[in-house]
């Protein structure tokens, strides 16, 4: 990994504010092929992004869990 | 008023509840409201006794919800949010691009799933959210329209959405922490 870094990074390196964005929207829409490979790369090494697309499902989940509470 | 009448009218504040989080104005939730109970006591006979009186009322509002914001497009679309200037990135990254703060962590969220109390921070901190992230967050996760009805719908182009989208789970992400999270996790 720490090879694919070096060679890669300055190329697929991306900022959180950005990839967040491609998270949140992984929800709504399919990412294109290019897209998919940046946020890949940026995901195995940003512990904190991965956390926001725990964080997203999570919530959506939760949403889930409030719908079936009214519904019930 | 037959039994069903009054079974359905015990109903109306719950239906309520839900119709203000979704349509963020008292007016078009009363509307939607009472389209729904009308609609059910017009075909009782609709409501076979088989699934649960709410489940079949909610089912009845969530077309009628989707009535009140067609019906309101133009006035949804004209009156954007405050933020529109995207404060709350602002307000979670750094200019450099990364995450303030780093250390968000909920531990194993799923257990509060299971509390009623969690579910009643959930609704509080959807409603504190700016009108128009609410309606289309609320239209995603909870109506469960796919995106391309959602803009098709509120007359949005598919990138706005995304960005309210976006910004909603931003926000929405913040007040869970604040109100949950930073006391429960671990």
């Amino acid at each position: 990994m720490r090879f694919v870094t070096r060679v890669f990074g300055p190329v697929f390196s991306r900022s959180c504010r950005e990839m967040s964005r491609l998270i949140s929207e992984s929800r709504d829409r399919r990412l294109g092929p290019g897209e998919r490979i940046l946020l890949r790369f940026h995901l195995g090494m940003c512990d904190a992004c991965r956390r926001y697309r725990q964080q997203v499902r999570f919530m959506s989940r939760a949403m889930g869990r409030w719908r079936r509470y009214t519904e019930e | 008023m037959t039994d069903l009448a009054r079974q359905i009218e015990e109903l109306r504040p719950q239906l309520m509840r839900f119709a203000r989080t979704q349509l963020r104005n008292d007016a078009w939730a009363e509307d939607a409201v009472s389209d729904t109970l009308l609609a059910a006591l017009e075909k009782p006979q609709a409501f076979a006794g088989a699934s649960q009186l709410k489940t079949w009322l909610v089912g009845i509002l969530k077309h009628k919800l989707i009535d009140q914001l067609r019906r309101h497009t133009r006035e949804i679309a004209s009156s954007p949010d405050a933020d529109d200037d995207g404060a709350i990135e602002d307000l979670v990254f750094h200019p450099d691009g990364h995450f303030r703060d780093r250390g968000m962590d909920w531990g194993n969220p799923e257990s509060a799933l299971s509390e009623r109390e969690f579910l009643v921070v959930l609704q509080t901190c959807v409603d504190r959210l700016p009108a128009t992230q609410a309606r289309v967050f609320m239209m995603r996760e909870w109506l469960e329209l796919d995106a391309k009805e959602i803009c098709k719908e509120l007359d949005l182009s598919a990138t706005n959405l995304w960005v309210l989208l976006h910004r909603a789970r931003l926000r929405l992400r913040e007040c869970l922490h604040a109100n949950w999270f930073a006391g429960h996790a671990g």
